[in-house]
């Protein structure tokens, strides 16, 4: 199934895309989507979204369906759905 | 909160395009005249946050800045002008937003919010707008908030995209909760434009007057992310942690890390 991820912030520069689709295998989860574009990209889209551990940057926020979706709580993906990742941002 | 002396002729002379706004009125205007802000920096976010209360007759105002104005400042700094170059911003600002409203009580300190300073600059406000560039800066202000009970105005942009949320301690998640460690890839240098810095500052000068006169829906439990590539809006909701190392259960019992 198709999934719909955006990328913001700092994380939309490093993908130097704003958006890209995913084919996930049904029962996945946000994470695994997120973890896949990680090792996908490489580089410094996945230094942002994972720590030294491989285990995801607690500080990226996700959103899903207009909810927020924590790192340790596993969210499955529905199809068609749109994922939104961004950065920590700050002022200035 | 029990509102001071009736509006003045002047006030309600200067307010009165506000006053008119329903759910407002005369006890808001007096709720704002009779509040304090601690605004933490007055840069491309700041400025304007104390500039648009300053406009709507914010009572007093609690500004932490350092250093002296220079010329990268001024592509969105609106508080400083090109005549201050190499002078306190701190003075500069205060300056200018006592040339707008010289009713306006200001409490300029001349220095970005640190350890030292952090308690005593959060006590002296009712609501902090956060519009510090350092997450240092940000976890102490969240922390404090946190520890006093206060509400606290996050806002926050990069490139063209910019967020903002309202901290109720308690209540709604709070920084520490969006985010439990300090950022690595985050950087004091960003690349923004003016106009989006000054589209946050706008709307979390929005979000203060909300909550210090009891008007409309604060950004409570809600994360605003806009775009202005696409001008695209979204709130999404946001969760607090119950394992948060300042307002989880474990924070509220110990001394929370910042």
């Amino acid at each position: 199934m198709k999934v719909t991820v955006q990328f913001s912030a700092q994380l939309r520069a490093a993908a130097q895309e704003a958006v890209c689709t995913v084919d996930a295998t049904e029962g996945s989860t946000v994470q695994d989507v997120i973890r896949g574009i990680a090792e996908e990209h490489g580089g410094e889209v996945r230094s942002l979204l994972l720590d030294e551990a491989g285990e995801l940057s607690p500080s990226v926020l996700i959103f899903a369906d207009g909810q927020q979706v924590l790192w340790e709580a596993p969210c499955t993906v529905a199809p068609d759905q749109t994922v939104i990742i961004t950065t920590p941002i700050a002022g200035g | 909160m029990s509102l001071g002396e009736p509006l003045s002729a002047e006030e309600r002379a200067t307010y009165e395009w506000q006053l008119d706004v329903p759910g407002f009125g005369v006890e808001g205007q007096r709720r704002l005249r009779d509040a304090s802000v601690l605004v933490s920096r007055l840069g491309g976010l700041g400025g304007v946050v104390a500039y648009e209360l300053a406009a709507a007759g914010i009572g007093r105002l609690v500004l932490a800045h350092g250093g002296d104005v220079v010329p990268s400042d001024l592509n969105r700094q609106l508080l400083m002008t090109h005549e201050w170059l190499g002078k306190p911003r701190i003075e500069c600002a205060t300056a200018r937003l006592l040339e707008l409203n010289p009713r306006l009580r200001i409490e300029a300190v001349g220095e970005n919010v640190c350890e030292r300073n952090a308690e005593r600059l959060v006590a002296e406000a009712d609501v902090i707008v956060d519009c510090a560039p350092l997450f240092e800066e940000r976890f102490l202000m969240n922390r404090e908030a946190v520890r006093q009970g206060k509400p606290m105005v996050e806002c926050a942009m990069y490139e063209l995209e910019a967020h903002v949320t309202t901290i109720v301690p308690g209540q709604t998640p709070c920084l520490a909760c969006l985010f439990p460690s300090d950022p690595p890839a985050w950087r004091r240098r960003f690349p923004v434009f003016g106009a989006v810095s000054g589209s946050v500052g706008c709307l979390a000068a929005m979000e203060a007057i909300k909550v210090i006169a009891g008007l409309g829906e604060p950004l409570f439990g809600r994360l605003l992310c806009f775009d202005t590539r696409s001008m695209a809006f979204h709130a999404a909701t946001i969760r607090r942690r119950e394992d948060c190392r300042v307002c989880g259960e474990a924070g509220q019992k110990g001394a929370p890390a910042s």
